[in-house]
């Protein structure tokens, strides 16, 4: 074994198909000590941690999950470019050991690229109860690759995994081979290769790109590139790749025969759950009943944690009020504690959100809901995966615009891009729960989910309408592998759920924080003005914007509030309360809005509404214009949402103006 | 040997053999890759409105609206 280098560390790279407990295992060998940022110049989430391994730390990165060297979508791009480049030191391949075929075709193609990949064996547990026996060893013997059974979430196994990670891998048992049609191709797409100057493995990149791997050829030179389609041209391509998928699966049925023992086929524990949750009337009752249940929870378990906060900042408010005076205190007071304090409050809620939504993704229910859906989608013009990227807007949308990237048809994307933002994210909440609270105390709870709705229905009217104008055409049918149902982790979840608190605590910390600064300084200036008056600085700003939103029943506050919404949905709360100068008032935000004659129930809900439709944030603008690659697109979708909501706001207004006023 | 049916054709319970994969090279790409391909064995779980849920090799997928349309199955007696 080669010593530990300290100038550079040891590079472990997690690969494997979707939903085959890589996660699991890379949070078992990483714990805490995890980063989760960026692939360069992608969107893609890249997870690297730092394992400790006899005393020197070892590197791991997650890759995305694939199911082929031959990437069809921008996440497994990412992770086979990975692979090629040659980063890692060492490849970890986890193995679903109950689903050995599928997963060993993925094998094929790492020794395909001359990769020595360490097999992990996981879900063996699982394999045991479906009765499937596999002999270790021999699999072993077979692929000439070490193979390692783990048990991720018990840490079993981890340690001669990390072992034979860190240690050569002997040589090559297991070679693929292709007819004499195929060889010869690729022989010749070698030959032109030869030609190019290129890193990495040319025999590689001549089966893949006879393997129909079009991606490859962005990779070479021009004047290579229109040999290669001369060459390619002349071939029989459908002929090949059908010759080399028969080939390697008859290599994997070989060998699957060989290292296991199947009994036949029953039904099982997925499959009976499946029965019910996936029937084809029960199955979207079932969908409506859990999403109801999420909603209920997110409230009813936050509001004891919630009463906790405000109870911590009316003290600290308090205190404030006490001891310091003058600008300062005003600062602390009107400005700090009354905005960002507004704001905090709403951390449970937001926790407890994350943490629902983390349980249904883990326990496999998440996927099925694209089954359940399909029909339903398909009626609105899109297609049942995209109901997945529109469930966790209800988290945030950011993470939910990028999710679209698993839907591979370009116009469904699109639109799936396009109507996220109505789906309302957990940062419009607090501004739901704050009013609907006040304004209407007796049925807070239905005002709320009407308003889920109101997104909802607004999302699939659009999508009918982009569908029907701007990307005519059918949606496309999709494959989604259904994981095997599971009890979520305890830990996974709730690290989930702590992470994205934390993302919230900062946000709360450095955006907020700043909007609130500057609102505050607007409010107190020039000096000597009554703080927060018309004749402050962000009076004077309000004033001059009153007239566009006058229409809707909005007075100056709120337009200064929807303004600076812009940046984050929570600001609006946290600039009406310091736009309020909450911070000493006992009565707090709520107290002061009940008794300003500017407010009442229905231009409180035409704000929630407006505040619903429009743009979710500056966060979503990038996330929008990097993943549809199309300024006018974003600037459309910018728009869009702004028209609706002024529309709906109107709508309420004059209507609901007409019946209660 | 019997005709070959959609896929779609099949009931809940029932299972056959892929005989042929219609539709574009890279559906048809990306469901060898799964293991839909040419000869495998598949097996029909649940039906929806039009999309299934089906086995192969001990995997579980489901097949949006049309999807099942295209792949072409020999049906088990």
């Amino acid at each position: 074994m080669k010593m530990p280098d300290n100038e550079k560390q040891f590079r472990v790279a997690l690969v494997g198909n979707p939903n085959v407990g890589k996660s699991t295992l890379f949070n078992a060998l990483t714990g805490m000590k995890q980063h989760v940022g960026n692939w360069p110049g992608v969107t893609v989430e890249k997870k690297v941690g730092v394992s400790r391994q006899r005393g020197r730390d070892i590197e791991v990165v997650d890759l995305p999950g694939m199911y082929s060297t031959i990437p069809y979508s921008l996440d497994e791009k990412v992770a086979r470019d990975f692979l090629r480049s040659g980063d890692s030191d060492a490849v970890i391949h986890v193995v679903d050991a109950s689903n050995l075929e599928r997963n060993l075709y993925l094998t094929l193609q790492l020794l395909e690229m001359g990769l020595r990949p360490i097999i992990a064996l996981s879900m063996v547990d699982l394999a045991q109860e479906q009765g499937i026996l596999l002999d270790v060893e021999k699999l072993s013997s077979s692929l000439g690759l070490p193979v390692v059974p783990i048990n991720a979430s018990r840490k079993e196994g981890l340690d001669r995994l990390m072992a034979a990670a860190l240690s050569p891998v002997g040589p090559e048992v297991l070679a693929v081979d292709y007819d004499k049609d195929v060889s010869r191709d690729v022989a010749v797409i070698r030959s032109i290769l030869e030609d190019a100057e290129l890193e990495g493995n040319r025999e590689w990149m001549a089966r893949n790109i006879v393997a129909g791997d079009v991606t490859l050829l962005d990779d070479v030179p021009t004047d290579i590139r229109s040999k290669l389609d001369d060459a390619l041209s002349s071939m029989a391509a459908e002929d090949n790749e059908l010759s080399m998928v028969d080939r390697r699966y008859a290599i994997i049925s070989d060998l699957a025969a060989e290292v296991q023992e199947r009994p036949p086929r029953r039904r099982s524990r997925s499959d009976r759950i499946d029965r019910v949750v996936t029937h084809k009337y029960l199955g979207i009752p079932i969908f409506l009943t859990i999403m109801w249940a999420m909603f209920q929870l997110t409230f009813v378990m936050a509001e004891p944690f919630m009463a906790l906060i405000e109870m911590g900042f009316e003290g600290l408010a308090e205190f404030v009020g006490e001891n310091v005076g003058g600008t300062l205190g005003s600062f602390l007071g009107d400005g700090i504690i009354a905005g960002v304090g507004s704001v905090l409050v709403f951390l449970p809620n937001i926790m407890i959100l994350f943490l629902l939504l983390a349980i249904m993704e883990e326990s496999g229910y998440l996927a099925r809901a694209a089954f359940v859906m399909d029909k339903v989608m398909h009626a609105i013009g899109l297609q049942g995966k995209s109901i997945i990227p529109m469930l966790m807007g209800f988290g945030c949308n950011v993470p939910a615009i990028m999710a679209t990237r698993t839907i591979d048809d370009d116009k469904d994307r699109l639109i799936s891009i396009l109507i996220n933002p109505f789906m309302s994210c957990s940062a419009r909440l607090p501004v739901y729960i704050l009013l609907a609270g006040i304004f209407f105390p007796s049925n807070a709870g239905t005002v709320v989910f009407a308003l889920y709705l109101l997104g909802i229905l607004v999302g699939i009217g659009s999508a009918k309408l982009f569908r029907s104008t701007l990307f005519k055409g059918e949606p496309t049918p999709f494959i989604m592998e259904l994981p095997c149902y599971k009890t979520p982790s305890a830990l996974a979840s709730l690290q989930k759920m702590l992470d994205k608190g934390w993302v919230f605590v900062r946000k709360a910390g450095s955006v907020i924080l700043l909007a609130v600064v500057i609102l505050w300084v607007l409010s107190y200036f020039p000096s000597g003005v009554e703080y927060a008056s018309e004749d402050s600085y962000i009076g004077m700003l309000g004033m001059l914007i009153a007239p566009l939103v006058a229409p809707l029943g909005f007075d100056w506050k709120i337009a200064v509030a929807l303004i600076f919404g812009f940046i984050a949905k929570e600001v609006v709360i946290g600039a009406l309360g310091t736009l309020y100068g909450v911070g000493d008032d006992s009565e707090g935000l709520s107290g002061q809005l009940e008794g300003d004659p500017a407010w009442n129930q229905v231009n409180a809900l035409g704000l929630m509404a407006f505040v619903l439709l429009y743009t979710p944030c500056v966060a979503a603008i990038g996330a929008i214009r990097h993943e549809t690659g199309s300024n006018r697109l974003t600037l459309f979708s910018v728009v869009y949402g702004l028209a609706v909501a002024w529309l709906a706001a109107f709508l309420i207004w004059t209507i609901g103006g007409a019946l209660v006023l | 040997m019997a005709a070959s049916v959609p896929l779609m054709m099949l009931r809940p319970g029932s299972s056959g053999r892929i005989c042929d994969v219609r539709g574009c090279r890279c559906t048809c790409r990306r469901l060898s890759d799964m293991g839909l391909c040419p000869n495998a064995q598949v097996e029909v779980m649940e039906e929806g409105h039009g999309s299934l849920i089906v086995k192969v090799n001990g995997s579980r997928y489901a097949l949006g609206r049309g999807m099942a349309a295209k792949i072409m199955v020999n049906e088990d007696a």
